[in-house]
């Protein structure tokens, strides 16, 4: 088992480095230049191409590529071009509201949509199932930032159960923590809970006519036992790979939901840096995203074998 | 009073295009310690007596009407709580298809184990420790290795083994076994129903065995009942059965058993057949069920259903002429 974790970790090293040469590439051949922005409006092209001197982005592509994964192959994801500071300090001071903010709307999903896909394929074809489904196409095809206003209305503005805005640092307290990231992760939630209720629902109706269901109540076993334990194990690996591959949406999800509550996370960050080109920063981040895509992912390979005996590595 | 009392069973399906009458009208009795056979075609509604019996035709779109007395209480007016009370102890029930009928996801020791664990209340070590000496009561090699097993690491037969501890781990007074070799090849149907035969005597259970297959029959029943397309249309003792069959089906279903010579034999004959197919279920049939592929049928088999009748101690058949047309045979 070690060994296959093992070889997994090293398989994605070629993974990260392909996506290293795509976002390079991607932003050496997008419109905008970095020395505009910082020139200003007023400036001549004289001044511009100075600061891109400065910058050192006159120079040929493959050097710089080369240079950059040097750097990061020693820690080292450069330097912002706006605020002068290591992109992984400022990765370092983001990185806590994101990562709360995607694990908190991880766990709710979850423990939310699991429960109701099940009982919606137990129910199926009922009001019960109707009603599920129903919600899960609405949460699906809602954008973040209309279920994050419409949220953020009702609960903070009027019923002002939980702030608007903001974000509370966990060391400041695990319930200040809690209720500043309630609102946004229930937002960010809609779109994930509507994804794995509506995976998990099929799996299960597909578990549910099997004979060994038909054995589980033979014996006797009861309704919550048949679903729960008998048929969700069995539905379990198109489940745990719906999970992971929609971290994904998390990421995505996160970079809006952050701007709908001014949270000041990695979202925010790379958002602000896309609009000014800057370059360190923008690669940083979305490596950073990449990476921990390929590892959640690289987790949920490891769960399949835990939920069923006959995948083995 | 006979351990379990079908009488007058209707299990009807509805379906977008008419009600299925799968099963219409069966009675039978099994006694403690009996083997009763239920045979016929596929599509007879045998098996979906066996699972009304159980009571696990989902429903809707299935519905059971009648009464299915067990120890005198009839399991149809049951709550499902008390009925759950019922499967896998008093009475279990073994599949047609041991490839499929075990839960991939579970070690065979927990599956064995689950139903004492409910109905005995053993914990789990206990459970745990009473299956290793289930997979040793039905012949499994290494048995405490096997039930740390799952199911994919074992073969059909020994799948099936799995699945008749599992039926025998609450000592059931009734076992329904449908079809419980019909998935294995030969010599291994040989060895399961040696098994089932043995542990029957050892448990004490009565056995209710769902087959199309006669070979089977003649092999492990006291009793059969034969249905047609939803009714019993004979029920005898087994060697009464096939030593006199009344009814036209029977001795069709009989002819057309493959018997080793009779076509290996100088002549290269034609295995004997029922012409013509199995009427559907969604029509109400007047008349016998069997009129339209019955070669002795007359005007009166076309106008009315033919009622059970006894033709000889023990011996039932739905024929209007059963007795005749067995004379003539004869």
């Amino acid at each position: 088992m070690t060994s296959v974790i093992l070889r997994r970790v090293l398989s994605t090293i070629p993974v990260m480095a392909i996506v290293a040469l795509f976002v390079f590439s991607l932003l050496y051949i997008a419109p905008g230049d970095p020395a505009a922005v910082i020139a200003g409006d007023q400036a001549s092209p004289e001044d511009v191409e100075k600061i891109r001197q400065g910058l050192g982005l006159d120079r040929p592509y493959l050097v710089r590529f080369v240079e950059w994964v040097f750097q990061i192959l020693h820690g080292d994801l450069g330097t912002s071009i706006f605020t002068n500071m290591p992109v992984t300090t400022l990765i370092a001071q983001r990185v806590e509201p994101t990562l709360s903010l995607m694990l908190m709307t991880l766990v709710m999903a979850v423990a939310v949509a699991v429960p109701m896909g099940v009982i919606a394929a137990w129910k199926a074809d009922t009001w019960i199932d109707r009603a599920a489904m129903g919600f899960a196409v609405f949460g699906f095809s809602t954008p973040v930032f209309v279920v994050g206003y419409l949220i953020a209305y009702v609960f903070a503005l009027k019923l002002g159960w939980f702030p608007v805005q903001g974000y509370q640092p966990i060391a400041r307290g695990v319930g200040p923590w809690l209720s500043s990231l309630i609102l946004p992760s229930v937002t960010l939630a809609f779109v994930y809970i509507a994804l794995i209720a509506r995976i998990t629902r099929a799996a299960m109706l597909d578990v549910l006519s099997q004979d060994y269901i038909r054995t589980a109540k033979a014996k006797g076993v009861g309704q919550r036992a048949i679903l729960f334990v008998h048929a969700l194990k069995n539905a379990a690996v198109p489940i745990v790979t719906v999970i992971g591959i929609g971290v994904a949406l998390l990421i995505g999800g996160a970079v809006v939901t952050e701007s709908v509550f001014a949270i000041p996370g990695l979202g925010r960050l790379i958002v602000d840096a896309i609009l000014r080109r800057d370059y360190p920063v923008i690669q940083g981040v979305v490596l950073l995203f990449s990476l921990v895509y390929v590892l959640v992912n690289l987790g949920v390979d490891l769960v399949y074998t835990l939920v069923d005996p006959r995948i083995r590595y | 009073m006979p351990l379990l009392e079908v009488d007058r069973l209707q299990t009807h399906f509805r379906t977008p295009d008419g009600v299925n009458r799968a099963v219409d009208g069966v009675s039978f009795s099994v006694d403690r310690g009996e083997t009763l056979a239920v045979v016929g075609e596929s599509g007879c509604g045998k098996s979906v007596t066996a699972m009304s019996i159980m009571r696990l035709i989902a429903e809707p779109p299935g519905k059971s009407a009648g009464e299915i007395r067990f120890e005198g209480r009839d399991l149809l007016k049951l709550p499902e709580r008390e009925m759950r009370k019922i499967r896998g102890a008093a009475i279990s029930m073994i599949f047609q298809e041991p490839m499929t009928s075990l839960n991939p996801v579970l070690k065979i020791g927990r599956q064995i184990g689950e139903s004492m664990r409910l109905h005995q209340g053993l914990d789990r070590g206990q459970a745990e420790a009473k299956a290793v000496e289930m997979l040793t009561l039905v012949g499994i090699p290494e048995p405490k290795r096997r039930s740390g097993e799952y199911p994919h690491q074992l073969s059909g037969g020994m799948r099936q083994r799995v699945m008749i501890a599992m039926a025998l781990a609450c000592s059931p007074k009734l076992l329904i076994a449908d079809e419980p070799t019909t998935a294995l090849d030969v010599t291994i149907q040989a060895q399961i129903l040696d098994l089932m035969r043995d542990l029957k005597v050892r448990v004490g259970a009565a056995i209710l065995i769902i087959t199309h297959d006669l070979g089977v029959v003649a092999e492990v029943a006291d009793r059969v009942v034969v249905m047609y397309a939803g009714r019993k249309v004979e029920e005898a003792p087994v060697r009464q059965l096939f030593a006199k069959p009344r009814h036209p089906y029977t001795r069709g279903l009989l002819a057309a058993v493959p018997r080793l010579g009779s076509s290996l034999g100088g002549r290269p004959g034609r295995l004997a057949e029922i012409p013509g197919i199995v009427p559907s279920l969604k029509t109400k049939i007047e008349g016998c069920v069997f009129a339209s592929r019955c070669p002795e049928v007359e005007e009166v088999c076309l106008r009315f259903a033919p009622a059970l009748e006894a033709k000889a101690a023990g011996h039932l058949a739905a024929c209007h002429h059963a007795v005749r047309g067995r004379e003539e045979a004869a």
